[in-house]
């Protein structure tokens, strides 16, 4: 990884190589099916039985919210959401980058994406269930939370088209199956080989049920390039459109300090911070605990650093913007909304947000720090707080609208705090089993991109 | 017949082709008449077999009983129905109420039999109409489950069969000695059934001795009367003729005797298009709804009240003579003010003379029932030399009061009481603190307390009675204007009570029903009676007594004695109000009073030690710090609360709060103020301590700064003669556009309303008038902690000007029914849809709970069940468990039948907030269908409009041109609340109007743009 190669360079062998160490295709087979292969380590069990426990508890704030209703968590009567839309917009966001890397920078050819597209695919995946629980339990009565489908009855009564929560079910829901569909079909070329190599029986059939008679064939491959491509194109859309529409949440409402036209890009831009944030967060440990560095490279780490950094440049301008529009709008709800969050009983949320948000990436215009993996982690915890607090932010502008004398203040309870934690139980366990029974590197693709891959290897100089 | 032969149908007839041609397929049908699936027992079934199928049908209709199967329960309907009774159809009766000696005329709802809503009897001159929230959150009382359910002799559940052999002992023994030693205690008696009744008990025992307490009862109106004329009389006033009113600590907006009726003659010249509007100086210790109302607030500690009231006499009668008044009263009163002429500033004082000389026979001045008798003789003698008697004020004699609690307490600490009858009340909670009266009852041999509820009283009787509501029993009422109602009842006693005549009765040893005695006073024709019942009214206000002049009876003596006195009050004063909602505690177990915000501190379920701002820096305090107060050797812990508008020095407990033996609505809530009252309004050189811990209060509005927002639209009479459209100039907005194509409301009816914030006082009435209309569920300190009060009406109260002179103002807030209503665009649902009739209907069925229709409301009027509040009332039951999913806990069985039946009672999940009553507008379109005609103006009033004393707020058919709505709605001081969000409301707002004196406008103004 010395500082001069040219990344840009016409021959790919030029750049950077995106596997490093001394790899061959079977190495690299080796090396991602063994988490899968072999017995799981201990530091395993330990960490799937802590989150196991810790997603008990989520349930168990589930249940006793299904018994008792939603006044178990603080919200109250200016502020009638909280942490259930917090949550949810922060764990959607989450789910951003997945598709992001899959799609967009599949779309854009960016090779470096293959290293990392499935471990952030299923990222993807699980935070958005994460979520999706949610929208789902918020409601007074969940029970009829069937209500929002449009499903045709005698009485002719449709949900209210005209309702951002609506869009959000669909564009959720949209999300959800499309990322799943992507990440399964790309799945698909690994299963078959973890099929091929198992050795027992269970995990032949079961393997082999989920690779779906894949053989490696001619056409498979040709079948197989054109379904991915294609559900690339239908995801990268959908990276813009989810976090726009959850946007529009707040942006279509006349909520001074939500009735804003920069949310949508401002939304999408945060998530992508966030969900990259995320994919660094995790990324670093899996690659040390799996032994995957020759894998997933510092050059990676670095681009995907490059991206938070200009996507928290991206936030912080928004920020920027939003008060320099409610000053220039002369609207004076919208004028104290925003001093009010800067300076108002929720200043101290507000300034978390700023300086883990804002400032703590612009560490990253440091080579040396953006390449130091000490630094990325710390940064990239400090982005999924600062981003869940831009959420908090947003969602507390609720406690001061029009009329001062509705005004209040949220203060969670117990129960709040734990569903959060409780979330992060299920976001966990699912991503323990993900490691141990699914291949965590995109074995095919990342094999494309090695230089054994090309076919002019060797030939350099020639061209075409 | 016998040659008829039915004929069997497999002979002739047949069922289908195959039965005709009868072949051995049908055959094998017709005796395997369960086909496949279906297994029928063979002969060869063994015992075991046998036994195994029972088992197993049993244990499976085990599982069937104990969750799917209800249990039979019969319905009985009417075989014949009761005359004019058609279910589902309230009627209405008319009845009277009383709380302490203030009598208003009721309308009560009843709903199949149970009396549901109380509202004001528009023929009766004490209420006009109008009802104060503790009258209308009397009906809860009816219901409460802690009532007294049957006698209880020394604490063990009893009958009446057992009372009455034990007093047929006891009257005998009395009757022995001409009723020596028996003593009987009565809180207000305005009944002149209890009062012949009470003399017919002197004269069988002529020696028997009645006392009279009642915690909202002062005799200093009359007494200082008699001061300045010989006469004990009390004035009533006549504030609809008055255009000066100079109060001195009256609160009679508030809870002062009359209240109802001063609130709605006082307000009806607050709107000033409808003839002059008043001007109200108002001196008081505390902010209260009259101070609120002033167009100048005197912030002067109580102690001071009075030398400011010689002040101003004194400057009044060197401009204006001192008419009729004596030398020595002159004076007196000349003496006592040079004293004090630092309190109020020159300039108030001449603008306050000036005007009263400049309306002399239209102005009025009055002072608060509980200032010192000297105040009200000095009252009386300034509105005699203003001219003031029989036009703004008239005088009734005082109703002769009986020996008070003192001569009792004297009486007992001599140990010469054996038996103690008290008749309601509670005076070991309420007697004034040095009688130590708790003690002292423990010296009487034999005491019976006939009461509602236990309480601090009952506690230490030998047999606790229960009493009737007035819902249950007869009986009459005579207001202080003389007028006299008939109280009749709606239902029979829920429990085994008493009306307290019918107690008094037995007393004589007699058992007449409340009926007969109620009967025996009148004497009417059958037909006059039943008018009687019909209006509510018996006769309308007794003629006024002739005007007494003034003359010293003692009056300069007192006046001089006083202000000698008062120059040595000293140090921290404490003072006693009486609480807004629960009055003198009479109400502390009923959850609406409980949960009803004080209509200035906005507190609920507490009441604190109001201070003001300087002096809690002075003592560095801060709001609910927990002081020790320490007076005379008693104390008490109380939280403090900075409230604006306090007194320097001057601490506002209100009382009423603290019960200790009460409900479970009542318990753990506010601190006694009692166990430093002793009789007086307040008391001086209180010692404050910091104790170092907190309590936490509860209030229902945070913040009270409108932060320079238009909100409340308010200007001066001057300004708004000169610039009639100020409220609506008050907000500069570009034409706005709807998103959406806008729906047009021009046919049918459209409903809209209208609310005077010049008229409103705030008194809150509104919100337990739709509480009890609407099944509005209390839902508990805690709860209101946190925002998630259920009201669905709130008034907004706002301070403005420095903290020490603020000026409040009110404004009630429900939901506007905005035709472009955000709430309606964001509910994923459409659980909140428009009516045609332009009301923005909430449908309880269709909501999920998403709560977003409440973020995006701009008022947030809407109102989110976040738990099952009906099912969380402390006095809820656990449900009898029929099948599994029965819920386990529901709302008392007594407290359910003041559920208004026309109105769903909203679980848990559900938003919910103001329908404009709806079902109220429902049966009326129904009723003027069934007689097909057009709904007219007033056909439809909504529970809040209805009870406002104040008139505050109309209701009707906006496109009716005719309908006071619309003509309201018309009026140039018409606003609508957020205009710039363009949500055209149906509820727009008339600013509000204050009328100060000229020559202090600047200084109001200043007040103002501070």
């Amino acid at each position: 990884m010395s500082s001069h190669v040219i990344n840009y360079d016409l021959d790919p062998s030029k750049r950077v190589p995106l596997v490093a160490g001394n790899n061959d295709f079977k190495s690299v087979t080796d090396i991602i099916c063994a988490p899968v292969e072999q017995p799981a380590p201990s530091w395993w069990w330990i960490a799937t039985a802590a989150s196991g426990s810790v997603l008990l508890l989520l349930l168990s704030m589930l249940g006793y919210l299904f018994w008792e209703g939603i006044g178990i968590w603080g919200l109250n009567n200016p502020v009638a959401w909280g942490f259930d839309i917090v949550n949810l917009v922060f764990w959607v966001g989450i789910g951003h980058a997945g598709t992001l890397i899959s799609a967009i920078l599949f779309l854009f050819r960016q090779k470096w994406r293959t290293s990392i597209n499935r471990f952030s695919e299923a990222m993807t995946l699980f935070a958005v269930i994460c979520a999706l629980i949610f929208p789902a339990v918020h409601t007074g009565r969940p029970w009829v939370d069937y209500f929002l489908l449009p499903i045709p009855n005698s009485m002719a009564i449709w949900p209210n088209f005209r309702s951002p929560l609506l869009w959000d079910l669909f564009a959720f829901t949209t999300y959800f199956t499309v990322s799943l569909l992507f990440w399964y079909v790309g799945l698909i070329p690994d299963l078959a080989t973890l099929r091929d190599r198992a050795k027992t029986k269970t995990r032949k059939v079961v393997y082999g049920l989920f690779a779906l008679g894949w053989r490696g064939a001619n056409r498979h491959w040709q079948n197989y390039e054109k379904a991915y491509m294609i559900l690339a194109a239908l995801a990268a859309p959908l990276v813009l459109s989810v976090h726009s529409i959850v946007s529009f949440d707040f942006a279509t409402s006349q909520l001074p300090g939500w009735h804003t036209t920069i949310f949508p890009p401002y939304f999408v831009a945060g998530a992508v911070f966030s969900g990259f944030a995320m994919v660094i967060s995790l990324m670093v440990i899996a690659r040390e605990l799996f032994g995957m560095k020759d894998l997933v490279t510092m050059y990676h780490l670095e681009c995907m650093n490059k991206v938070i950094l200009a996507t928290g440049s991206i936030v912080g301008y928004a920020y920027g913007m939003e008060f320099f529009v409610a000053w220039y709008s002369g609207n004076e709800y919208e004028a104290f909304a925003f001093i009010n969050r800067a300076f108002g009983p929720y200043a101290w949320a507000y300034w978390i947000m700023i300086s883990c948000n804002v400032i703590s990436p612009q560490f990253f215009w440091f080579k040396k720090l953006r390449t130091s993996i000490p630094v990325m982690f710390i940064i990239s915890i400090f982005v999924n707080i600062g981003m869940w607090f831009e959420r908090f932010v947003i969602v507390m502008t609720l406690h001061r609208d029009f009329l001062p004398s509705s005004w209040g203040y949220f203060r969670p309870t117990w129960v709040d705090l734990s569903t959060l934690v409780g979330s992060f139980g299920l976001f966990f366990t699912l991503f323990l089993l993900f490691l141990k029974f699914l291949p965590m590197v995109a074995m095919a693709e990342v094999k494309g991109v090695m230089p054994a891959a090309n076919p002019h290897l060797g030939h350099h100089g020639e061209g075409h | 017949m016998s040659q008829i032969k039915p004929e069997s149908s497999s002979g002739s007839y047949w069922r289908s082709f195959s039965d005709r041609e009868n072949g051995p397929e049908f055959r094998k049908f017709l005796f395997n008449e369960f086909q496949k699936g279906a297994s029928v027992l063979e002969d060869g079934i063994t015992r075991r077999s046998f036994l195994k199928l029972m088992g197993a049908s049993a244990a499976l209709a085990g599982v069937a009983g104990c969750s799917i199967r209800k249990p039979v329960q019969k319905l009985r309907p009417y075989a014949k129905r009761p005359e004019d009774y058609i279910p589902g159809k309230p009627v209405y009766y008319a009845t009277a109420m009383q709380v302490g000696s203030d009598v208003v005329g009721i309308l009560a709802e009843s709903q199949e039999g149970r009396p549901t809503k109380l509202e004001g009897n528009p023929a009766h001159s004490m209420s006009w109409g109008g009802l104060k929230s503790y009258h209308q959150a009397a009906v809860l009382d009816l219901y409460d489950p802690d009532r007294v359910f049957y006698p209880m002799f020394q604490g063990e559940n009893s009958d009446w069969g057992h009372y009455e052999t034990w007093l047929t002992g006891l009257l005998s023994s009395m009757a022995a000695v001409r009723g020596e030693g028996a003593c009987l205690l009565v809180d207000s008696q305005v009944s002149p059934t209890f009062s012949r009744l009470l003399l017919e008990l002197k004269k069988t025992y002529p020696a028997l001795r009645i006392f009279q307490h009642d915690g909202l009862h002062s005799n200093c109106q009359a007494e200082g009367i008699q001061l300045a004329t010989g006469h004990a009389m009390v004035p009533q006033y006549q504030f609809e003729k008055a255009d000066i009113i100079v109060s001195f600590g009256s609160d009679f907006l508030g809870v002062e005797p009359n209240n109802v009726s001063y609130t709605r003659s006082f307000s009806e010249r607050r709107d000033p298009e409808s003839g002059e509007m008043n001007r109200l100086y108002a001196f008081e210790n505390h902010l209260t709804i009259t101070g609120s109302k002033a167009d100048h607030r005197i912030r002067v500690k109580a102690s001071q009240i009075e030398p400011a009231a010689w002040v101003v006499a004194s400057a009044l009668i060197r401009q204006a003579g001192a008419g009729s008044l004596s030398a020595s009263i002159v004076g007196a009163i000349h003496g006592a003010a040079d004293h004090y002429r630092f309190l109020v500033d020159a300039k108030v004082v001449q603008a306050i003379v000036s005007d009263l000389l400049s309306h002399r026979g239209r102005s009025l001045v009055v002072a608060g029932t509980q200032c010192a008798p000297t105040v009200h003789a000095l009252v009386y003698a300034l509105n005699q030399i203003l001219g003031n008697a029989f036009q703004t004020v008239v005088y009734r004699a005082a109703e002769s009061s009986e020996e008070s609690l003192r001569h009792l307490s004297d009486l007992l600490s001599k140990g010469s009481v054996k038996q103690l009858f008290i008749v309601g009340g509670n005076p070991v909670y309420n007697a004034p603190v040095s009688l130590k009266f708790a003690e002292k009852l423990k010296k009487a041999s034999a005491i019976i307390h006939l009461t509602h509820a236990e309480n601090e009283t009952s506690q230490l009787a030998q047999w606790v009675l229960p009493c009737s509501h007035f819902l249950e029993s007869w009986g009459d009422l005579k207001a202080v204007n003389g007028s006299v109602s008939i109280v009749q009842p709606l239902i029979q006693p829920l429990y085994n009570s008493r009306s307290s005549a019918e107690f008094l009765s037995g007393l004589l040893g007699k058992a007449d029903t409340s009926y007969n005695l109620v009967r025996a006073t009148w004497k009417a024709t059958e037909s006059a009676w039943k008018k009687w019942l019909h209006n509510g009214v018996v006769s309308g206000p007794a003629s006024a007594l002739p005007v007494a002049p003034v003359s010293d009876h003692g009056f300069s003596d007192a006046l001089n004695k006083q202000a000698r006195s008062l120059g040595k009050a000293s140090g921290i004063e404490i003072v006693f109000p009486i609480s807004y909602s629960l009055l003198d505690g009479r109400f502390a177990n009923n959850g609406w009073l409980q949960e009803l915000p004080d209509p200035i501190t906005k507190l609920v379920w507490d009441n604190a030690a109001l201070i003001s701002e300087k002096t809690a820096v002075q003592l560095s305090l801060k709001t609910e710090d927990i002081i020790l107060i320490k007076h005379n050797g008693f104390e008490l812990k109380v939280p403090v609360f900075v409230a604006p508008g306090q007194a320097d020095e001057s601490i506002s407990i209100s009382l009423g709060y603290g019960r200790t033996v009460v409900g479970r609505v009542g318990k753990g809530t506010g601190s006694n103020g009692y166990t430093l009252w002793d009789g007086a309004a307040y008391i001086t050189s209180a010692q404050v301590k910091k104790t170092g811990r907190v309590y936490h209060l509860a209030t229902t509005q945070n913040h009270g700064s409108m932060e320079g927002r238009a909100i409340i639209r308010e200007a001066t009479l001057e300004t708004y003669k000169k610039h009639p459209n100020f409220a609506k100039e008050m907000i500069e907005t570009a034409p706005l556009e709807s998103l959406w194509k806008e729906r047009v409301y021009d046919k049918g009816y459209q409903w809209g309303m209208s609310i005077d914030l010049s008229r409103c006082t705030g008194c809150s009435a509104c919100i337990t008038a739709c509480q009890s209309e609407n099944n509005i569920p209390i839902v508990g300190k805690k709860q209101a902690m946190n925002g998630r009060v259920m009201h669905w009406i709130r008034l907004d109260r706002y301070f403005e000007g420095d903290v020490d002179h603020a000026r409040v103002a009110y404004q009630p807030v429900t939901c506007l029914h905005c035709e472009n209503a955000p709430c309606e665009q964001v509910c994923p649902v459409a659980a909140t849809v428009h009516s045609e009739e332009g009301l923005n209907d909430m449908v309880y069925n269709r909501c999920v709970g998403t709560r977003y229709c409440s973020n995006n409301c701009p008022v947030k009027v809407r109102r989110f069940n976040f738990f099952d509040y009906h099912q969380r009332n402390p006095q809820s039951v656990k449900k009898e468990r029929k099948h599994l999913f029965d819920y386990m806990r529901q709302p008392d069985l007594d407290i359910q039948k003041q559920f208004n039946p026309d109105v769903t009672v909203r679980m848990r999940g559900v938003m919910e907030k103001c329908t404009y009553c709806v079902q109220r507008i429902n049966e009326a379109r129904i009723n003027s269908k069934l007689e097909e005609v057009q709904l007219v103006d007033g056909d439809v009033v909504t529970a809040c409009q209805q009870s406002c004393p104040a008139g505050a707020i109309l209701f009707g058919n906006i496109l009716d041109p005719s309908s006071k709505v619309s003509k309201a709605k018309g009026r140039s001081r018409e606003y609508h609340l957020l205009e710039e969000l363009h949500l055209k409301p149906r509820t727009t707002y008339l600013a509000s109007i204050r009328n100060p004196h000229p020559s202090l406008v600047s200084v109001v103004e200043a007040a103002h743009h501070e």
